[in-house]
């Protein structure tokens, strides 16, 4: 197909023609014939451009507000390298919430569907192409598919074709660190979870230093030469701290922000967490991990009402914050983090 | 191409933008021949006008402001700024015409010499012509500088290539010249196109062989109707001499090889004989003639000449279809159908605005100057102000060897007067210079090529060549076209075809006006126009004849004939020579003898010498190798023969790599044969599976493992291997193994 400027130049030689034939030929033979030599050729360079495939290189999962590189390398049909890279223009796209960085051969456009494309200017099967992906929003976003539109060497001719693949990339919501006030009302969660609730009795040991002296069974140490101490049953249900979570429409990203702020620095610090969102629930801990699928969750969670009300910690985002209640005392999440400057904490190493 | 990001504030320099990597940027190579070829048009217009100096001053000036704005624009400014300079141009053109004709201008007139100009009319026609030459370059040199400085190079190469358009279109610019700007567009396009991807490397070839391919056709294939000028290369379209001199009324362009119509054209009834003239130019430009001014309709009794003179009535009818209206100088009044369609030039000669059809007729009366040869050599040089003006002027360019050999040829006959001097440059031409049809147009200023470098030529060389001469010695003359008197059938009847078309000189002489001069040779023209007609008739082709001609030619009777009074002192002469005089005396028959170098035209080959290529054949000579290699590269060709001659020849070094070598030009002989051996497969498992057979692959693929794994080699294993080789690879392959089984 002619694009805008092959249009022109065929124009420009019809009407060359034109001249020709009422007043005379002139020079006008040395416009035509170069303009028709032009689109003949482009037309066949055009008409040989090979089919190709893309190998497409996601951008790593990260937080909102961080950037990640994606790759793109074509290669023929068959899997070898093209023999003659060709020009043209690859149009890649990406989703809505991802947004790519503008470089110096690629320029960057908004659709109107919301989602951005990225398009380069180059010579397809040469080099990789490498865009910046800046993530945006939380969610499952999708890359692709690309648009390849093969050009001749004056930009006469102009042949698209879509290859099909997209690929995915998760984008979790943002951990943002806890400012004084945060650690403070979470601070008191972590000494009442750790705090007295004494369950059954269940044997008697030696004393080893850090065991508090109330529970020095005095009894048994006089008759003993040395201290023992009452060991109750652990009472795991008492330790863990329930977090319940839930937002109203416009709210849920707040809800996950806050979410995975106060829930990540418990774990951090010791403290099992059971979680239950408005899609379900599911528990975070120390030992047995699950920071991971809770930022995935969190990255694609849906708004909804808080599951559990009794909760130790309520957290309900509207609007744009969250209201954090620990233990009936309410906190707006935007007054517990550090300054707003202050961005994201250093992400727990999670693997997702 | 480039947007640039975001909104910069106008006029904030851009970091991101330098002047020298601008320059050096492979697609501004391109601009550059874009630009120079409609720099070369307007040059050639002020060399003719003058303003040279000025022109290149404007230039340059354009060039500095472009390149300290460059960093500061977008393209959007770019544009306006270009439209502005147009703009102002265009007043400043205005208001420079004189303020008389400044009032007849308005917009319809505008519109039309618009339309005139796109439809041919040279830039050479316009009034103040050096004045319009300033004030139209700046825009489009600005604006493609700007837009090439800023990477946009296919906007450039549109601005650039209008202004190179509409030279074309004015037929100012050349076949060669507009050549080169459309291959420098097309170079700046495709590179700019190349460049941002990185894919200069890799594309090259296909921009060169592109490139190539245009010149190629475009000087080989006429893709455009009515292509009178024919292309450069293997054209064969010879243009007619009576098409090249009268059919384009407002210009000549002096051409090379030319031919003769033998086509009866029209016929005339008079009381005198006479050379039918048609127009007259006044503007030399080296390579053609144009008239300059604008032609007004026709309306009513026009002016006789400044003298005394005889008045000759002419009834003249179309015996075909007729461009111009033939008429004896100087015509005072036209009378029939055409006159409603009839225009005075500038230069008071008669132009038909319309066709004649065969069968029409006119009648004009003429007052031809009447002289004597002692009026005009008494005539002196008291010149009138709007002479001098107009037919004095010259190309800078011409070459100063003409004035001073015009002022030896006038030393030499003693010519201390204009009329003394004429005489004597007449004669120089007629003796020196032979008459032929058939010659190559020369480079540069025509005058100069006929005088010192072409042996013949034919009469708009003559006359040409006569003119200038004349104007570098201060006397001022014209060129003209028109039909000389033809085939006399009766009394006062003649008979006039394409091949009378003609050219002469008119030099003026103030009291009596313009006064014709002919420096062609009369004898050789007329034979080689004799024995066209002879051909053609033997030829049967149509319209050579009407009923009044043929062979049985009119014979004078010897009653009272036009010329009573002949001898120097002829109050009635056609042209003030005695030669012309001759030929026109009835009956007079061109000596024998004379025709001896004349070769009709395009029939035969002018030299057997072998010439110098002239610049153009080497410069095709020069793309059609550039190109050959970027084809040989585009196509594969460069390592396909690598691997024909890698396959077939092998040089020897030490037995090891000997061995590895013929090996492996074996294993590709395989390859192509069965398949390629896979990676990781082991030479012997290769053989084994592919069932060969022969028992000098497995010979040599032993010595092969053992030279590649153990490092050892004898020299008679190598020569062993490598003669295998040579022998497996000439049985298979089909040309040299048919020789060498044939041994």
């Amino acid at each position: 197909m002619l694009t805008r400027r092959g249009r022109a130049v065929a124009g420009i030689a019809g009407l060359a023609v034109l001249l020709a034939g009422v007043f005379g030929a002139r020079a006008l033979n040395a416009i035509v014939a170069p303009a028709v030599v032009a689109l003949v050729a482009g037309y066949l360079q055009i008409r040989f451009v090979p089919a190709v495939d893309v190998d497409r290189t996601p951008p790593e999962n990260a937080h909102v507000g961080e950037s990640r590189t994606a790759t793109l390398a074509f290669h023929s049909r068959n899997g070898d390298p093209l023999s003659r890279p060709f020009l043209g223009d690859v149009t890649e796209r990406v989703g809505d919430g991802l947004w790519p960085v503008e470089s110096e051969n690629a320029t960057v456009r908004d659709r109107p569907s919301g989602d951005a494309e990225i398009t380069f200017e180059t010579a397809v099967g040469a080099e990789p192409l490498q865009y910046e992906v800046e993530y945006r929003q939380r969610g499952q976003h999708t890359l692709g598919p690309v648009a390849v539109v093969a050009t001749d060497a004056f930009g006469l001719h102009a042949r698209e074709t879509e290859l099909r693949g997209t690929e995915t990339t998760i984008v979790f919501p943002r951990v943002r660190r806890l400012g004084a006030v945060g650690r403070r009302s979470l601070g008191r969660l972590q000494e009442y979870s750790r705090s007295d609730q004494r369950g059954e009795f269940e044997e008697l040991r030696e004393y080893v230093p850090g065991d508090p002296l109330r529970d020095i069974h005095w009894k048994t140490t006089a008759k003993r030469d040395e201290l023992i101490v009452t060991e109750f049953a652990a009472d795991t249900d008492v330790a863990s701290v329930t977090v319940a979570a839930g937002a109203n429409a416009e709210g849920a990203d707040a809800m996950a922000e806050a979410t995975a702020s106060v829930v990540l620095p418990l774990v951090a610090d010791g403290v099992p967490v059971e979680l239950s969102l408005p899609r379900g629930e599911l528990r975070v801990g120390p030992e047995f991990g699950g920071q991971a699928a809770m930022l995935r969750t969190l990255a694609v969670v849906d708004s909804g009402p808080v599951p559990d009300p009794d909760a130790d910690v309520v957290i309900k985002g509207r609007g744009d914050d969250a209201t954090v209640d620990v233990r009936g005392r309410r906190h707006q999440f935007s007054e517990m983090v550090e300054a707003r400057t202050a961005g994201t904490a250093p992400t727990p190493e999670v693997e997702a | 191409m480039t947007t640039a990001p975001g909104r910069r504030s106008r006029f904030a320099t851009d970091p991101d933008w330098s002047l020298r990597s601008a320059i050096l940027s492979p697609g501004m190579v391109g601009i550059a021949v874009l630009t120079a070829s409609y720099l070369r048009v307007l040059f050639h217009v002020t060399d003719v006008v003058g303003g040279t100096g000025l022109l290149i001053v404007e230039a340059g000036a354009v060039l500095a402001v472009g390149a300290v704005l460059a960093g500061r624009v977008d393209t959007r400014t770019a544009l306006l700024g270009s439209a502005a300079a147009l703009l102002a141009g265009m007043a400043a053109y205005y208001l420079s015409i004189p303020a008389s004709q400044r009032a007849l201008i308005d917009a319809g007139s505008v519109l039309t010499d618009l339309a005139a100009l796109l439809s041919g009319l040279s830039v050479f026609r316009l009034i103040q012509a050096e004045i319009w030459v300033l004030a139209v370059l700046p825009a489009p040199l600005l604006g493609s500088w700007l837009l090439a400085l800023r990477g946009n190079y296919p906007l450039s190469a549109a601005i650039g290539g209008s202004a190179l358009g509409l030279f074309v279109l004015t037929g100012d610019a050349g076949f060669l010249t507009t050549l080169a700007g459309a291959v420098g567009a097309a170079v700046a396009v495709g590179f700019g196109e190349l460049t941002p991807r990185r894919a200069i490397a890799l594309h090259w070839d296909t921009v060169v062989l592109v490139v190539t391919a245009m010149i190629v056709l475009s000087s080989t294939v006429s893709l455009v109707p009515g292509a009178a000028g024919g292309p450069v290369l293997g054209g064969s379209a010879t243009p007619t001499l009576e098409g090249n001199v009268v059919d384009n009324a407002d210009n000549v362009g002096i051409v090379g090889a030319i031919r003769l119509s033998p086509e009866v054209r029209f016929s005339v009834e008079s009381e005198r004989q006479g050379y039918w003239r048609v127009g007259a130019y006044d503007r030399y430009t080296g390579g053609s003639w144009v008239r300059s001014g604008e032609a007004r309709s026709y309306d009513g009794q026009l002016d006789g000449p400044p003298g005394p003179s005889i008045e000759i009535e002419q009834t003249i009818t179309a015996e075909s279809t007729l461009n111009s209206m033939p008429a004896v100088w100087k015509p005072v009044s036209v009378e029939g159908a055409v006159q409603r369609a009839t225009q005075v030039t500038a230069e008071s000669g008669l132009r038909a605005a319309a066709p004649i059809a065969e069968g029409e007729s006119y009648r004009v009366v003429s007052q031809r100057p009447a002289y004597t040869i002692d009026d005009l050599r008494m005539a002196g040089t008291d010149y009138p102000e709007t002479v001098e003006q107009r037919y004095l002027s010259l190309p800078d360019s011409t070459p100063d060897r003409v004035g001073e050999r015009a002022a030896t040829v006038a030393d030499r006959a003693n010519a201390s007067t204009p009329y003394a001097t004429a005489v004597a440059i007449e004669s120089y031409l007629e003796r020196n210079k032979e008459y032929s049809l058939n010659v190559e147009r020369p480079r540069g200023s025509v005058a100069d090529g006929f005088l010192f470098e072409m042996d013949a030529g034919y009469c708009t060389y003559y006359a040409t060549t006569m003119a200038v001469m004349l104007r570098t010695q201060g006397v001022p003359a014209r060129m003209v076209t028109g039909y000389t008197p033809g085939e006399r059938v009766a009394e006062d009847e003649w008979v006039v075809r394409g091949l009378n078309a003609h050219a002469w000189v008119e030099v003026y002489f103030p009291a009596t006006g313009w006064v014709a001069f002919d420096p062609t040779p009369s004898g050789p023209r007329e034979s080689a126009a004799e024995q066209r007609v002879t051909q053609a008739r033997e030829a049967g082709e149509n319209g050579v004849d009407t009923n009044r001609t043929g062979p049985g030619e009119w014979t004078p009777t010897p009653t009272e004939t036009t010329t009573a009074g002949t001898g120097n002192d002829t109050a009635d002469a056609v042209t003030a020579t005695d030669n012309l005089e001759e030929i026109l005396r009835p009956g007079q028959e061109a000596p024998n003898g004379t025709v001896g170098n004349f070769t009709g035209g395009g029939e035969e080959g002018s030299s057997d010498e072998p010439a110098l290529p002239t610049p153009e054949e080497v410069g095709y000579g020069l793309v059609l190798l550039f190109g050959g290699v970027a084809a040989a590269r585009r196509f594969g060709f460069d390592t396909r023969l690598y691997r024909f001659v890698w396959l077939r020849y092998q040089p020897r070094a030490d037995p090891v790599s000997d061995v590895e070598r013929a090996y492996d030009r074996i294993e590709t002989l395989l390859g192509a044969r069965y398949r390629p051996r896979r990676p990781g497969e082991t030479v012997e498992d290769y053989l084994d599976r592919l069932d060969v057979t022969d028992t000098r692959v497995y010979r040599v693929a032993g010595l092969y493992e053992r030279a590649r794994y153990g490092g050892d080699a004898t020299a008679a294993d190598a020569d062993e291997a490598v003669e295998a080789a040579d022998a497996l690879v000439g049985e298979r392959t089909p040309v040299l193994g048919r020789l060498r089984r044939a041994r």
